[in-house]
């Protein structure tokens, strides 16, 4: 698409046809940097925006409601060939999301929860007993290996190396190195008074001692101005889950799937 | 919901409806007299999502998607302006 004003006016023209329902969170600055590889696809009763990165599609549908989308599933498979990602944020419906998924030809591919805490986060940890550092730029293209192996490419948001390059600048990257090795990240925005954990990974034969506490603690002290802390964890990751509440995170009703489907 | 802080806030009565579903969205703000939610942090774009949906129901109105830009829900007197360029009353 040319610029942002055509994705707009895309809208607008699924909008005049009551096509309320999405999955197209809109971010400008995101979606600026989507456009050599986004196109959009007119059906008679759904629309949908498709999103090209190296074979792999993500599709944003504009649906009338939740229940056009094994429709819009089918005739999406039927004209677009390649992998097919589609990601959803819902409050209540998970079962059905699924139900009607898996009927369509597609599986889940991740199903993260988020986890909010609100106010002012004590101070759990004084005394740090593991290397803790800001990262450099020498430090990225490590970071990005090390994301990588642990994160799926296709379903988990890997910052790019432009991105690294701000989280670095803004001081929003933590590491952990012993014996000069990389062995433990964390990634963190701050946006106002919320703060977002975007990634946290520590290496397995490491994860004893703490150096995932004290990443998020070296995190939030940074984030000193916010008051509201949020994170999406995987349903099943109980390690993660439990460490998240150390710090006094709950789990809220709010979960994000993601399906695929390869067609060729 | 805090309806006291509601009560007291001196606005139009569209301003108090703006304000009761934003602290719906956000119970732990506080959106009064803020100038940017999003610069805050208090709103991201998935809340922008949930955002136009109920102002479309509350106001029966359907906000064009041309308009669905931060700039138009950064504080509550822009989204008044953006319902009363959409048709609400």
């Amino acid at each position: 698409m040319k610029n942002y004003a055509e994705v707009l006016a895309t809208i607008s023209k699924f909008r005049a046809k009551g096509l309320f329902f999405t999955n197209f969170y809109l971010n400008q600055k995101i979606v600026e940097n989507w456009l050599d590889k986004l196109c959009f696809y007119e059906f008679d009763d759904f629309g949908c925006f498709c999103r090209d990165e190296n074979g792999v599609k993500y599709l944003y549908f504009f649906l009338k409601d939740i229940n056009d989308l094994a429709k819009a599933l089918k005739k999406v498979r039927e004209k677009i060939d390649g992998i097919l990602v589609y990601e959803i944020i819902l409050n209540d419906n998970f079962d059905y999301i699924k139900k009607i998924s898996y009927e369509s030809g597609f599986s889940l591919r991740l199903e993260i929860n988020r986890m909010c805490f609100v106010g002012k986060q004590k101070t759990r940890i004084l005394e740090f007993q593991n290397n803790i550092e800001f990262a450099n730029f020498n430090d990225i293209s490590r970071i990005l290996e090390f994301l990588k192996s642990e994160f799926d490419v296709i379903s988990e948001r890997i910052p790019t190396k432009n991105e690294c390059e701000e989280y670095i600048k803004n001081r929003q990257i933590l590491i952990s190195k012993k014996d000069g090795a990389l062995v433990g990240c964390i990634i963190f925005s701050v946006i106002g008074k919320t703060m977002l954990l975007n990634h946290i990974i520590v290496k397995r034969e490491f994860r004893s001692l703490k150096i995932g506490q004290e990443l998020l603690q070296k995190a939030i002290n940074l984030a000193n101005e916010a008051n509201r802390f949020i994170l999406w964890v995987r349903s099943d990751n109980e390690p993660a889950i439990k460490l998240y509440e150390k710090f006094g995170y709950k789990m809220e009703n709010l979960k994000n799937f993601t399906f695929y489907s390869e067609f060729c | 919901m805090n309806f006291a802080r509601i009560l007291d806030y001196k606005g139009t009565k569209m301003k108090e409806k703006i304000l009761e579903i934003l602290s719906d969205i956000r119970p732990e703000f506080d959106f009064n007299g803020v100038d940017d939610f999003f610069d805050e942090g208090m709103l991201d774009s998935f809340d922008m999502i949930t955002l136009v949906a109920q102002l479309d129901k509350a106001f029966d109105i359907h906000i064009d998607g041309l308009d669905i830009v931060a700039e138009n829900f950064k504080n509550i007197d822009a989204i008044e302006k953006l319902l009363i360029k959409n048709g609400a009353k």
